[in-house]
């Protein structure tokens, strides 16, 4: 039999890889498009009209994607109302979609009304918890007895009983939440996947956890002095990360903290159009059409993101 | 009575010869998760000289002080010193470390973990580990352990073993009580149990280096270090190790892994003091 040589046995200078080089994990947006869309499950960060992966949503889309499950951020606005108007979702976990001050959500009621859209009767803590367990491979979260109270434990199939060896008490379980796909808004990653978000609502650590692969959409790419300046600030480790995209504002129309504001005007745009029925309109002037830069120009270019930029400095 | 492991020369000392052996087994240019407990001086110093030279994607981690990547070129004096986070580029927090360790390889199974891993007050030939305490009935011991921490995680995936100690009492015929999970009773017991996870890889030790047998799971000797013999490592091994006809010497640390250690790792000279122990 032949020997095993070891790896340990061969000394360093005969092992130098052929690239010593650190690989980069930046990717085209396109490409980023076209691994969301062969994915089954997808799960997003973000809160409220604020740091949607939009972006990554839009290439999806123009990806083809469709049939999709979608596990939301517990608040999305236009990051889940889109996917619904472009047909890419067949299932969706509900905590909350609407546009707040703005108003409901067009193509998720509509979908809601035609029975287009598997709903399940989620809320927050069934996403959070639900992420959570399957963050850990833990085959569930229980939570004390309060759903006993509403709906839900009736509405929701996906939650179950179980009693608590502890006291003996019914209480309920939350499944892991796990998914295949996890894409995130981040205003500064480096080339190795350490994405810094500067808002952000915690969920993004527990959905990289809970995801098979994560896709990191970046306002900017920056060097490792920035980085290693205060690893505090970094929210997802690079090891976590699997692809980064560098797509300036993509964000809109939603806000990306501390870079620039939501953009009020698209989204009454958006709002309208869809509620006109003009939903394929939409998508194809400002989604299916021009892609990330394209789509820059058309909402209104420079001037218009130097002032979303500008915004926030009130 | 136990002595110095050395390796016979005054070249290098046997710990600097561990972190160099260590950082040798990572090479390769996909992304490796090198780990090792609070006390792994060693396999931190390995992790990031591996980093440096043969494993340029690697993520160092040191689990004390919560954080990858670190920048040293002087070794704390554990994973948990503060001044380990230094140029660090991302702080972790326990949960993550938690979630991490239980789940074990992600969906895609794209980690390799490399470096050490986990030791321990005993192990057994199928590479179980005790950290809980020596003798009973338990809560008798006769000697208390510290605990487990976080060696459960052996049950997740391969790692390799660590030892900075080689004798009867650390190398048993079985484990008193096990803390983390090696290759449980051998053959397919490990497979069985814990849906078909690997198992511990590799065991470090100041005078040997061993494996596990292919279907039987057992200890196997791989390498024996410079200044050691084969007949050394069974008279100081409590159980049965699988003895190859054939057990080369470990090859011994070059000029260039040397300077690169002490210049870029280790300018403090922590491994050259280390004291690692025999008998």
């Amino acid at each position: 039999m032949e020997e095993k040589r070891h790896k340990f046995m061969i000394p360093l200078e005969e092992q130098l890889p052929a690239d010593p080089n650190r690989r980069s994990k930046i990717i085209s947006l396109e490409e980023a498009g076209r691994i969301i869309a062969s994915k089954r499950t997808v799960s997003l960060a973000g809160s409220h009209s604020a740091d949607g992966a939009m972006s990554l949503i839009r290439a999806a889309i123009r990806a083809g994607a469709s049939g999709m499950t979608m596990i939301p951020p517990v608040t999305a606005s236009i990051a889940a109302d889109l996917p619904i108007a472009a047909g890419m979702l067949k299932k969706l976990y509900l905590s909350y979609v609407g546009f707040e001050y703005l108003g409901m959500a067009p193509a998720f009621r509509q979908a809601a009304k035609d029975k287009t859209l598997e709903i399940v009767e989620a809320d927050e803590p069934f996403i959070v918890l639900g992420t959570q367990a399957a963050a850990g491979g833990r085959p569930f979260t229980p939570v004390q007895y309060l759903y006993e109270a509403i709906s839900a434990k009736t509405l929701n199939p996906e939650l179950k009983k179980v009693v608590d060896p502890f006291t003996g008490r019914e209480v309920y379980a939350i499944p892991p939440l796990k998914s295949d796909v996890f894409i995130m808004h981040a205003q500064a990653a480096d080339p190795y996947g350490n994405a810094q978000c500067w808002g952000g609502t915690g969920q993004e650590r527990d959905k990289a956890k809970a995801a098979d692969i994560v896709i990191v959409q970046a306002d900017e790419i920056v060097g490792p002095d920035v980085i290693t300046k205060d690893p505090i600030k970094t929210t997802i480790p690079g090891l976590w990360v699997d692809y980064v995209v560098h797509a300036p504002f993509g964000a809109h129309p939603t806000f990306s903290s501390g870079n620039y504001a939501l953009d009020e005007e698209h989204l009454k745009l958006y709002l309208k159009m869809v509620s006109e029925g003009r939903a394929q309109q939409y998508l194809e002037e400002y989604v299916l059409g021009p892609d990330h830069f394209e789509y820059l120009e058309k909402i209104g270019g420079l001037r218009k993101l130097t002032q979303l930029r500008r915004m926030l400095a009130v | 009575m136990s002595k110095i492991a050395t390796p016979g020369t005054d070249k290098y000392s046997t710990a600097e010869l561990l972190a160099i052996i260590i950082a040798r087994s990572c090479a390769g240019d996909d992304e490796v998760l090198g780990s090792g407990g609070a006390n792994q001086i060693i396999s931190l110093a390995a992790n990031r000289l591996a980093q440096l030279t043969v494993t340029p994607n690697m993520w160092v981690f040191c689990g004390g002080a919560g954080v990858y990547n670190a920048k040293f070129d002087t070794l704390p004096i554990g994973t948990w010193d503060p001044r380990a986070a230094r140029g660090a580029e991302c702080k972790i927090y326990l949960a993550d470390v938690v979630d991490n360790g239980t789940k074990g390889r992600r969906g895609q199974h794209r980690i390799r973990r490399g470096g050490s891993g986990f030791g321990g007050m005993q192990v057994d030939m199928y590479g179980n580990i005790n950290m809980i305490g020596i003798g009973g009935p338990y809560p008798d011991l006769k000697v208390r352990g510290p605990g487990t921490v976080g060696v459960l995680w052996m049950g997740s995936g391969p790692i390799n073993l660590y030892f900075e100690h080689h004798n009867k009492r650390t190398f048993v015929e079985r484990v008193d009580y096990r803390s983390g999970a090696g290759w449980l009773e051998g053959g397919n017991s490990r497979y069985e149990l814990l849906d078909g996870r690997e198992g511990p890889q590799l065991v470090w030790t100041p005078i040997c280096v061993c494996d596990f047998t292919e279907d039987e799971h057992r200890m196997r000797l791989v390498s024996v270090h410079p200044g050691h013999t084969v007949e050394e490592v069974v008279e100081n091994t409590g159980f049965e190790l699988v003895i190859p006809d054939h057990v080369p010497t470990t090859t011994p640390p070059t000029d260039w892994e040397l300077e690169i250690l002490r210049t870029q790792v280790d300018r403090g000279g922590l491994l050259r003091r280390r004291r690692l122990t025999v008998g």
